[in-house]
């Protein structure tokens, strides 16, 4: 414990926008701009902001499941990518290190292939990684399967067969089956209802427990990582705008975009009254980011220092990173 | 004391199936008064867009009908009337808002006329007052800069101003009734904040009763007077608001609240309820909610509770209570 | 407490009956087996398969053996449908130009298939220059008039059935790679997909593990309605006299004797019979087609 799983350092992604009719790349959209951050093997690491802010491209970066456009990534000691030197892994070593980062999606509807069977599903990649083959390999997805909840007998059965809660187990068991170090989350909860969530939830805490994983755990619903992360980041139009641990965020938040994100937070109950800050106008367009700070066209705060210069990002003490200039 | 706008009597809604038929509503009541919020609550499965749409006689054709059952809206039985008298009533007494704006809207007509669409059929408005009358809509609906948005696509819109379009679609004609199916679901949490707020105004303003229909407690909280969960096409559990928060009784009503995340504390084991909602042509006998249900009796997998009045303003159906 | 799992929970959610899975093709093959018409188109290509193969059992005459002694004969006990110019018996070579214009149909479609789905694939699921220059080649395909193509060749190498099915297999494939690359285009970005890469497979695996199978639905109703093409072109080929040589007997060829004025008016024997069992053929194969796109529909599943 304590030691780094994860080290992410000033991540881009951005995607070339093509116009014309030659296809000339006009210009990109910038959707993970700067993204620096850290995780501790054994945590739990939150990301959380509203849609179009760039978090499942940060996450399936890490993966080096899209290909990044400058930063680097460390996992587990080992380099994955150094864009400005010119360093990427290699092929092999890459597909080696799969196994040990996986990640589960958000749609339970089609993350799971409508034409195989869940066995074959769950032993896909054990039979890629030459970890098992065929009755070896069906028995380990009907010891996955009981794992995550499920029957073993499903190992014949079709994904259209179930419903989305027991699709997601699937596809955590599928993620399971490697044996992982670490697993990225991109909003595995939103598609299913407010009780399958709390199994799911559950199962992976368990999962964790047995398993000494780590994630990284990418959502909205700031209730759901309030209570199951360990460490929370903020993005706001690709990049970090505070990262603190979930009590020191949900009791001190200190930008002002994070406090407008939890006082838009529903009441929990019809008496309690709550003090709204709304934000003024749209989030900015990824591929048109304001200059300066990100967020001073919608922030109640802003200075005029604010529109031309782009704040650092500040230890305010206990790990506790806000990106602002009031700090 | 307020008037009753609309009341639903044991209505019971089913689709035809290669099966046979399958019921999806089985027995729903519950009236809403002017001026009023009642929310319906309930997950995936549990026939809540379906009590929307057969009020709206919108139920997909041609295998969704409404089997028996009033629906009174001012005294007049919605399920007798014939479709021209219902398409009078569409968009103008009683109007709809969905979850997916973008789907919601026509991709290739403007915003301007899709919202005086609705004003020519209802009011007969053309020309210049249509557009006018479009503008101030859009205005109530805090939409800035109207007068260009109007000429506008909904492409072109974020998911939150399309939401407000529709909003002003469905508000042109001062209905009496909204019915708003899961319209912030879609939406992100600061976005979901600024609806949730324009149409309590508007409901304040216009006396404008809502029906609101999500799966999230936190939103009923802020919108609702009374409160209906549904479980498996009937209602489990019919009071108001504070009371569903403060003295749950029903054993599901219990398990949603005790499954939200926003109030559990980090070290917390999460209280969940078990298994999962029964498809429709598997409904337990009994208790629907026998098979998931913590505190299940013997009498509870035989026979299925009523819908009783507990206390005043109270209705449960559970055996724990009869 | 925490989750009580499926394990332990004795109340069944879904249907236990069976512990098998009902995959995605049973299901479609239900709902086909309930539309009657394409059951019935079913029914009549079965027939006129068996009789292709076991035409040796249906027929009395030998297909080739000419009888200057009896040509042009009505339709008689004998001769259930005559004979022709040279006095062979016209069912019995109607029967065998089944096997022709079946296989035609069936190989040519084979070879557009195979090619047209490989390329399609490929170039929508790698994407950039491969995609574009595999969609340049299918583009100059595209210009390519078939019968003028079909009749140039014909010229040159002298008709011949192999040269026809190339011909046909290679000007169609381009039409399939189109539609194969379209549903590879919205395929790729699906998550099923991305988990697959995520597991470490490689492009080739992932393209032919999970795309390809799931583009199966409109290759195989495509493949189906080609087969109809394929018979269509063959009996316009041969009536041309480009296509099946004599002796061997096509509905093609064997339509082309319509092309004397005489026979299109007295000898009616010779040129309905093929004329129907192409009008037969077609139709059926349209029907069975048009069902099994119904049954293949992705919104199969409530």
């Amino acid at each position: 414990m304590g030691e780094l799983i994860l080290e992410v350092k000033n991540l881009k992604k951005y995607f070339p926008i093509y116009s014309g009719i030659l296809s000339k790349v006009t210009g990109a959209v910038k959707a993970v701009n700067d993204v620096s951050f850290n995780i501790k093997k054994g945590e739990i690491f939150g990301l959380v902001g509203e849609s179009g802010c760039g978090k499942s491209t940060t996450g399936r970066t890490i993966l080096n499941l899209l290909n990044p456009t400058s930063g680097s990534v460390v996992f587990d000691k080992k380099l994955l990518f150094d864009v400005e030197a010119n360093k990427f892994i290699d092929h092999k070593e890459m597909r080696n290190l799969r196994r040990d980062m996986q990640i589960i999606f958000q749609d339970p509807g089609s993350c799971l292939d409508p034409r195989m069977t869940i066995g074959q599903i769950i032993s896909e990649g054990l039979i890629e990684h030459k970890i098992a083959k065929g009755k070896e390999a069906i028995g380990k997805s009907k010891e996955l399967l009981e794992l995550c909840g499920l029957r073993s007998e499903y190992v014949t059965r079709y994904p259209h067969e179930f419903s989305g809660g027991q699709r997601q187990r699937i596809a955590i068991a599928r993620a399971l089956a490697l044996t992982p170090k670490f697993i990225v989350g991109d909003e595995p909860l939103a598609a299913l209802d407010v009780s399958i969530q709390a199994q799911v939830l559950t199962l992976l805490q368990d999962l964790k427990e047995k398993f000494g994983l780590t994630y990284l755990f990418i959502s909205h619903d700031l209730g759901a990582v309030k209570y199951f992360c360990d460490r929370i980041g903020v993005m706001y139009l690709g990049s970090f705008v505070e990262q603190a641990s979930s009590e020191e965020l949900f009791s001190n938040p200190l930008h002002p975009y994070t406090k407008s994100l939890l006082s838009a937070i529903p009441v929990s109950t019809p008496k309690e009254k709550k003090k709204r800050i709304i934000l003024m106008g749209d989030v900015p367009s990824p591929a048109n980011p304001p200059n300066g700070c990100k967020f001073h066209t919608r922030c109640p705060n802003v200075m005029s220092i604010c529109k031309e210069i782009d704040p650092e990002m500040n230890d305010m003490g206990d790990n506790h990173l806000v990106c602002c200039h009031l700090y | 004391m307020s008037e009753t706008l609309i009341k639903v009597k044991n209505l019971v809604t089913s689709f035809k199936s290669s099966e046979g038929p399958i019921r999806v509503l089985d027995g729903v009541s519950f009236s809403i008064d002017k001026g009023k919020v009642l929310g319906i609550v309930g997950e995936s499965g549990c026939g809540k867009s379906i009590t929307s749409l057969s009020i709206m006689r919108l139920l997909p054709q041609p295998n969704g009908y409404i089997e028996s059952g009033e629906i009174l809206y001012n005294g007049v039985d919605l399920t007798k009337l014939s479709s021209s008298e219902m398409e009078a009533l569409r968009g103008n007494d009683i109007s709809m808002i969905f979850q997916e704006p973008m789907t919601a809207l026509n991709p290739v007509f403007s915003i301007g006329s899709q919202i005086g669409e609705v004003l020519e059929v209802h009011k007969r408005l053309k020309g210049r007052e249509r557009r006018e009358k479009t503008i101030e809509m859009l205005k109530l609906v805090g939409i800035p800069r109207p007068d260009k948005i109007v000429d506008e696509y909904p492409h072109q819109l974020s998911g939150g101003m399309r939401q407000r379009v529709m909003i002003a679609m469905a508000l042109s004609c001062d209905p009496k009734l909204l019915i708003a199916d899961e319209p912030t679901t879609a939406l992100d949490v600061t976005i979901q904040v600024q609806i949730l707020e324009l149409i309590k105004s508007l409901k304040d303003n216009l006396n404008t009763s809502v029906m609101f229909i999500t799966h999230d407690l936190g939103v009923i909280a802020e919108m609702a007077d009374e409160v209906a969960v549904m479980y498996l096409g009937r209602i489990v559990e019919y009071t108001t608001v504070d009371d569903i928060f403060e003295n749950p009784m029903h054993p599901y009503t219990m398990g949603l609240l005790c499954a939200r995340l926003v109030n559990v504390k980090k070290c917390d084991k999460l209280t969940c309820i078990p298994g999962m909602v029964p498809t429709l042509n598997n409904r337990p006998k009994g208790c629907a909610f026998s098979t998931r249900c913590t505190k299940c009796m013997d009498i509870c997998k035989e026979e299925m509770p009523e819908l009783k009045q507990i206390k005043p303003n109270h209705k449960v159906r559970c055996w724990l209570y009869s | 407490m925490s989750v009580i799992n499926e394990a332990t929970d004795k109340k069944a959610i879904l249907n236990k009956k069976n512990s098998s899975g009902i995959s995605p093709w049973q299901i479609a093959v239900k709902k086909l087996k309930k539309n009657k018409l394409a059951m019935f188109g079913l029914f009549i290509l079965g027939v006129l398969a068996l009789a292709a193969i076991f035409a040796p059992l249906i027929t009395s005459y030998d297909r080739d053996l000419i009888n200057m002694a009896k040509i042009y004969e009505a339709p008689s006990f004998n001769h259930w449908l005559g004979t022709d110019e040279l006095g062979r018996d016209v069912y019995t070579r109607l029967v065998y130009g089944t096997r022709i214009s079946l296989s035609v149909g069936i190989v040519s479609t084979a070879v557009s298939v195979i090619i047209g789905v490989i390329l399609g694939a490929v170039g929508g699921y790698l994407g950039g220059i491969v995609d574009a220059i595999i969609m340049r080649i299918v583009d100059i395909f595209m210009c390519f008039p078939f019968y003028l193509i079909a009749i140039v060749v014909a010229g040159i190498f002298g008709p011949s059935l192999l040269i026809l099915m190339a011909i046909m297999g290679i000007l169609s494939w381009p039409k399939i790679a189109r539609i194969v690359r379209a549903e590879v285009l919205t395929l790729k970005h699906r998550e099923f997909v991305e988990a697959s890469r995520a597991l470490g497979l490689n492009s080739r695996k992932i393209i032919f593990k999970h795309i390809i199978p799931n583009t199966m639905a409109p290759i195989i109703v495509y493949a189906t309605l080609g087969i109809a093409q394929g018979i269509l072109s063959e009996a316009g080929l041969s009536y041309l006299g480009l296509g099946v040589k004599q002796p061997i007997p096509s509905w093609g060829n064997m339509l082309s004797a319509a092309q004397n004025f005489s026979v299109l008016v007295s000898q009616w024997w010779l040129w309905i019979p093929p004329g129907i069992m192409v009008l037969f053929t077609v139709l059926s194969i349209n029907f069975f087609g048009d069902g099994l796109r119904d049954a293949l529909d992705p919104k199969i599943i409530q």
